[in-house]
Parts: structure tokens; sequence; C-alpha cells
């Protein structure tokens, strides 16, 4: 009996193996790959360097390190970025030697400053850019620190760091493209296909009612910080995939579409929230109508694999649409008893919103399968079109780069003052660390996670230097076996416990930088111990100064991004409406990039942030419809003057919120809708009262926005303010 | 030729020179390959594209030290 049952549990487990091997293979398997590729490569540096002589193969190892990437394209937009910041920081170190050889007060000013610009710059640059910039800002430390007192050798050690920081970039590129490259484009795919599987996940748990605030908040945040990655990746990879390149357009519009898809769904729900809370005469109907929706979501299979799979999604969505307006038809029937205006308005805007809905899911599904089948959807619009806007915040930027200068100047002065003989050390990795982590979107975690992993890392270096390496003959193999350990054990940190990647990275690079392997004689025990406590001395002034000198968390910047997040309503209301849209959808979620990066929705500030970007997108979108429209259609003076009347009391509003002007919006915008309803009563053409009946649905989605205390306040107010606040009074 | 060359009274190797004019050659073989879809037919492009770099680094360095 029991014979038998292990013979069946064998051959199940001989049919699943290939299924586990191969999903073993997509995940841990990719990132042990990954590990010993990066091991290999750093071995093939250190060769390298030792044949060529060079003074430190530690700088060529360490490159490779920070070079190497998981998908193969990234890897020549880093180092092309990492050869560039180079050569600046090595300039900028040349001038600054040049001036200040003999003052090394002026010398450490500049210095300072010279970071601070290139570490505002990287806030201000985004992705691999910004790399280059941080590097820009550290390489000059790194190169004209160490010489400040042999200026004459300045050449040599300048274009010694720069061969090798090229060959680990070599080296890093060829064994990451030569050996099981991972295609940038499956990457893509993958991510388009996992993103495809989540939101139709989520519509469905919306629908079905089983989605918590909570949850609601954290996927809305996902998704934000999904369309950011995407145009990251996207830019980077255009640099050199030439099939990503080819789909630029597709991966452009599918990133648009979505971001359009994600508010209009938002729209939808809140707008059925409220109107079913409210409980009126349509709340029937309403219902009925989003037993409605659940009809055409996805199925729960996930995501379109092939092309075919993807046509008869769009074949199932154009077949419901094909019967909505009878739906619709039913459904106004059934509310025909209804003689309350008010209810059938909000009837109307919800069969309007839903139409948005069904048509925006249908372009986006129309683009997956295009980008499926590797040819672009024809469209009018020109690439230039769809350019992802990006909102950064000159001040903080600046703030940033002001926060690494003074950990540098911090530094130095202890320096001078203490005539420390390692202060030159503790300078270089507090100015390494001060760009690097400033930049992050959590400095005082990624600094305190620098500051541990370089702990471990030099207690990894002072073992393998004293106690493995003495042991062993003057052979490269041994050297290279006495290493192999130690870095495995530090990349798997990195590779294997995301949450202490930083830590693994760190303590990585520390290990690399302290041990050094070198063709000269063996070092002894004080100058490393020196020097290494030197370094981590540095990185931990940098921690104290990223957790107290204007940290990222505080509320004073939360409420800058509130004001920011909040302005995307009046660019809503004033932008030219060209490419409005698009620039309006990536703009409002790339204010909330340093929080959508950390992922981590915590405390009363987060989520109050998390509020006005729903409000600033819900009240947005509703004011570009209606400008759209609007210009679609002539429309009679008074309209017109009404309609710019609303905008203005609404920017206002916002602008400079009061109970005044949340009333005069209110009045303005009901009055609007008034006339609006009256223009389309009379007998026009069927284009125009299209444009008329949704200018009357948008205008309804304004005032209700605008009716809504819980939008109101996260339009007017910066700060969370507590529950028992009754909020601004209604003046409708 | 010279092992050294003087370049802007920079004593760079010549290979080094070499090395870069290579890799500029390089990626007009790469763009000419790509666009004629030669690469469509090779199994693994990177190490194809590497090997093209080391023939054409290795013939104008010999040519050069000849």
């Amino acid at each position: 009996m029991s014979g038998s049952g292990g013979e069946t549990r064998r051959s199940g487990f001989k049919a699943g193996l290939p299924g586990e091997l191969r999903a073993w293979a997509a995940t841990d398997g990719a990132k042990w790959l990954f590990v010993f590729k990066t091991i290999l490569a750093v071995l093939l540096s250190m060769w390298i360097s030792m044949r060529l002589e060079l003074d430190r193969p530690g700088t060529a190892m360490i490159t490779v390190i920070i070079v190497m990437q998981q998908q193969t394209g990234l890897v020549l937009g880093k180092s092309l970025y990492r050869i560039g910041g180079t050569l600046a920081g090595t300039l900028a170190s040349l001038v600054l030697v040049g001036l200040f050889a003999q003052q090394r007060f002026l010398f450490l000013a500049g210095l300072a400053l010279w970071v601070l610009i290139c570490t505002t710059g990287a806030v201000l640059l985004r992705n691999f850019r910004s790399y280059g910039s941080v590097l820009a800002g550290y390489t000059a430390a790194m190169i004209g620190l160490p010489v400040i007192d042999q200026p004459q050798t300045f050449f040599s050690t300048a274009s010694t760091r720069i061969s090798e920081i090229v060959v680990g970039i070599l080296c890093a590129g060829v064994v990451n493209d030569v050996m099981f490259p991972q295609r940038f484009s499956d990457s893509i795919a993958r991510r388009l296909r996992g993103r495809y599987a989540e939101f139709g996940a989520f519509m469905r748990g919306i629908f079905r009612g089983d989605v918590s605030p909570e949850e609601y908040e954290r996927t809305h945040l996902k998704f934000v910080a999904d369309a950011i990655n995407l145009e990251a990746l996207r830019s980077s990879a255009i640099l050199e995939d030439a099939e990503v390149r080819a789909r630029d357009l597709g991966l452009r519009q599918a990133n648009s579409a979505y971001m359009s898809l994600s508010t209009t769904l938002h729209s939808l729900h809140q707008l059925l929230g409220r109107l079913l809370q409210g409980g009126g005469p349509a709340s029937q109907a309403l219902k009925s109508l989003q037993g409605l929706i659940s009809g055409i979501l996805p199925a729960e299979t996930g995501a379109p694999r092939t092309p075919e799979e993807a046509r008869q999604e769009l074949r199932r969505i154009a077949a419901f649409r094909a019967t909505l307006a009878k739906r619709a038809a039913a459904l106004d029937a059934s509310c025909a008893g209804v003689a309350d205006r008010q209810a059938r308005l909000d009837l109307d805007t919800a069969l309007e919103l839903l139409r948005r809905f069904i048509r925006e899911l249908n372009a986006s599904v129309a683009i997956y399968a295009a980008l499926l089948e590797g040819r672009t959807t024809p469209d009018r619009r020109a690439v230039g079109a769809i350019r992802f806007s990006l909102r950064t915040d000159t001040l903080v930027a600046v703030l940033t780069g002001a926060r690494a200068a003074v950990a540098i100047l911090l530094v130095s002065a202890f320096w001078i003052a203490s005539a420390w003989p390692s202060g030159v050390s503790a300078l270089i990795y507090a100015t390494i660390m001060s760009a690097l982590c400033g930049t992050t979107p959590n400095p005082a975690r990624s600094s305190r996670h620098m500051a541990i992993g370089s702990a471990i890392g030099l207690a990894a270096a002072f073992i393998c230097t004293f106690f493995v390496v003495p042991t062993l003959d003057d052979s490269f193999t041994l050297l290279s076996a006495a290493i192999t350990p130690f870095l495995l054990a530090l990349l798997c940190i990195e590779h294997f416990f995301p949450a202490y990647a930083l830590i693994g990275a760190g303590a990585a690079a520390f290990f690399l930088y302290m041990f050094s392997p070198s063709n000269v004689a063996q070092p002894s025990v004080l100058p490393f111990l020196n020097d290494g406590l030197a370094s981590l001395a540095g990185v931990g002034v940098t921690t104290l100064i990223f957790c107290t000198v204007v940290p990222t968390g505080s509320a004073w910047l939360k409420r800058r991004t509130v004001r920011q997040v909040r302005h995307q309503v009046v660019v809503a209301a004033r932008e030219p409406l060209d490419g409005l849209l698009h620039r309006f959808e990536s703009g409002t979620r790339d204010t909330l990039r340093t929080l959508a990066a950390t992922q981590h929705v915590s405390g009363a500030h987060d989520r109050h942030v998390l509020a006005s970007l729903f409000a600033s997108l819900e009240l947005g979108r509703a004011l570009i419809n209606l400008r759209r429209n609007a210009a679609a259609v002539a429309l009679a003076a008074p309209v017109e003057r009404s309609l710019e009347g609303a905008l203005d009391a609404v920017v206002d509003l916002i602008g400079q919120p009061s109970h005044g002007r949340h009333g005069a919006a209110l009045t303005a915008v009901t009055a609007s809708l008034s006339l609006v309803m009256q223009e389309e009563g009379q007998g026009l053409p069927v284009h125009q009262r299209t444009a008329l009946r949704r200018m009357v649905t948008s205008l309804h989605l304004i005032r209700v926005a605008l009716l809504d205390d819980e939008t109101v306040l996260a339009l007017t107010t910066t700060s969370p303010v507590p529950h028992h606040y009754q909020g601004l009074p209604h003046a409708a | 030729m010279p092992r050294e060359i003087a370049l802007f009274d920079l004593l760079v190797p010549s290979l080094f020179l070499a090395f870069v004019a290579s890799a500029a050659a390089q990626v007009l073989v790469d763009r000419l390959l790509g666009w004629s879809g030669v690469y469509r037919h090779i199994w693994h492009p990177p190490l194809f594209r590497l090997s093209i770099f080391v023939c054409i680094f290795g013939v104008i360095g010999l040519l050069m030290l000849r």
C-alpha cells in the first residue's frame, strides 16, 4: 500500500521535475548564474590588471562589482556613463590640484563645492545619467586627495586609475555579454506580462469589493512605481538593444495607456463608491452596473502569452462593447421612473466613465497585442508626443547636494583640526558614501546599510589578508581561490536577501577596496587597520548626517510633495492641450518617485501624499477631458465664459485654499454644469451632442469631487488633519 | 611603428590607439551586419561580435607592431 503510494509520488515527482527546474532556473538559478558571472569578471579583471602591472587591481575589481547588472543590455549604458563620470571627475580634480595644491582649505572647499554640484545634478538627472554625475563627484576625491601631498604624481595616478576603471568595465561587459546573456527585451516582456496579470487581478478584486483601503493604496503605489520603472528601463535600453529601440514607440504607448487606464479605474471606483454610499434612488441601477463591469474584466488565467491569445482577449472586449449600448439603454430604462435629475446625472456619469474605461482597456490590450507580435500600432501621434514628463524639486536637489557637502566639510574640518594621519582615508570614503547614498530614496537607511556592510567587508578583508593569503604560494590561481569564498558569501547576501542588498554590495566593495591585491609585498597590520577604521569612521559620519540634516522622511519634504502633486491640477487646467494627457499622467506619478521607490506607506503623512495623488489624478483627468471636449465643439459665448470661470475658480482653490474659494469653485462648476446641460438639450448634430454629454459628465465628476470631504481635504491641506476635523462646509 | 606615441604630449601605447580604432571599426561592422540581418542567422550574436572585434584588433595590432 505504502509502496504504491510512494510509486505515484515518485512518478509525480518525475513528471514535475522539468517544470520545477525551469522555475528554479528562472528565479534562483538566474541569481546564482549572475553571482558566478560577477566573480568570474572580478577575477578576470584582477588578472588583467596584474598582468598590466597597474597599481591597484582592487579599483578594477570594485568597478566590476558596481557595473555588473542582471540584464546584458544595461552594462554598456552604465559603463559609458561610468567612463564619462570618471573623466569628468578626473578633470575636476586636475583643476583643483592645479589651483590649490598648497592651500588645503581652498582645496577641500572646492572639493565640497564640486560634490555639491554633482550630487545636485544627480538628483535632477535620472537613471544612468544620475549615476554618472555621482561618479564625477566622488572620483575627484578619489584621485585628487591621495596625491595632495605630491601633486607631481597626479598624472600617473590619474591615468592608472582610469586604466583600472576601464579594465573593470571591459571585463564586466564582456563576461556579461558573452556568457549566458539575459536579453533585455525578454525582461521587459516579462515585466509587461506581470503587470498585465497584476492589473487584471486588481480590477477583479476592486469590483468584487474585497480590496481593503490599505491594499488599494499599496497596489496603486506599486502601479506608480511600475510606470516609473518601465520608463527608466526603456530610456536606458534605447542606448543599446536594437530590438527595444524598434519597439520604443510601443513601450511608450503601453506605459501611457496603462497610466490612463489606472486613473480611469480609480475615478470609476471612486464614483461608484461615493454614489453607492449615498444610497440614492439610482443606487439599484448602479449596483447592476457594477455587475455589468465584472463581465468585461480579464479572466484569471493571467496575461496572454501569444499574439493569438491577446487577439482573443480583444475580440472578447469588442463583443462586450457591441452589447454595451443595449445594456446601457436597459439600465437607463430601469431608472426611467426616477424623476430625480441628480440621480440620472449620477448614472450618466458612471456610464460615461465605464465607456471610457472600456475604451482605454481596449486600447491597452491592443498595444499589448501589438508588442507581442513585434509590431507597433500605427498611431498618428509621433514618438515625441508621448514623452514621460519628469518633475524634480530643484530645492530638494540642492539640499541633497548641500548635505553631501556638509558631510565633506565636517570630516575635513576634523581632519585638519586633529592632524589625523588617516584623515585622507576617512575623507575619501565619506565623500564616496555621501555622493552615493545621498541620491538614493532613503539616504539614512542606505548609508546605515553601507556602514554595516563596510564593517563586514573590513573584517572579511582582514581575515583574508592576514590569515589566508600569507599561507599561500605566490600564484594567481591560489589567490583567486582565496578570494572566491569571501566574494561568494558577500554577493549572495546582496542577491538572495533583497532587504539587505546594500549591506552585501557595500561589504563586497569594501572587501575589495581594503583587500586590494597587488604586485607589491605584504601589507602590515597597523596601516591596514588605520585605513580601514578611518574609512569606517567616514561612513559613520555620513550616516549621522543623513539621519540629522534634512532627513527625507521629514514632514516638511512630505508637505512639499503634496504641494507639488496638487500643482498638477493647475497643470491640467492651464497648460496647452497638445499631449497634455500623457504629460499630466506621467508628471503626477513622477512627483511620487521617492515614495514609489521605497514602496513603503507608513504613517499619516504618506497616506496623505497618496490621498492627494488620487484626488489630483481624479480632478486633473476630469479637467483635461472637459477642456478637450470643449475645444472640440463650438460653444456659445456665455457657456464658454462660464467654463473659463469654473476653471479659474478651481485653480484659485488649489493655489490658495480657503472656505470662500471652495464655495466659489463649487458655485462656478455648478453654474456651468447647468449651462452646458441646457445647451445639450437643444437639437444639435450627434457628434456635438456626444461632446456636450461628455462635458456634462466631466463637470459632474468635478462637482462630485469638490463635494467629497476627503478629496477636498487632500487637495487643500498639506499635512494630515485629525479625524474629528469636519472638513470644509458644503456650499451646495 | 614606435611602441608609444605622444598624444598631446602624453605618452600612450600605440596599441591603445589601435584599440580605439578597432572599436570604431567594430561599431561600423556591427551596424552593417545588423542592418543586413546577418545576426538573425547567428547562434550567439554577442560572442560573434566579440570575436569580430578580436579579429579586427588582432589584425591592426599585428600590422602595427610587425
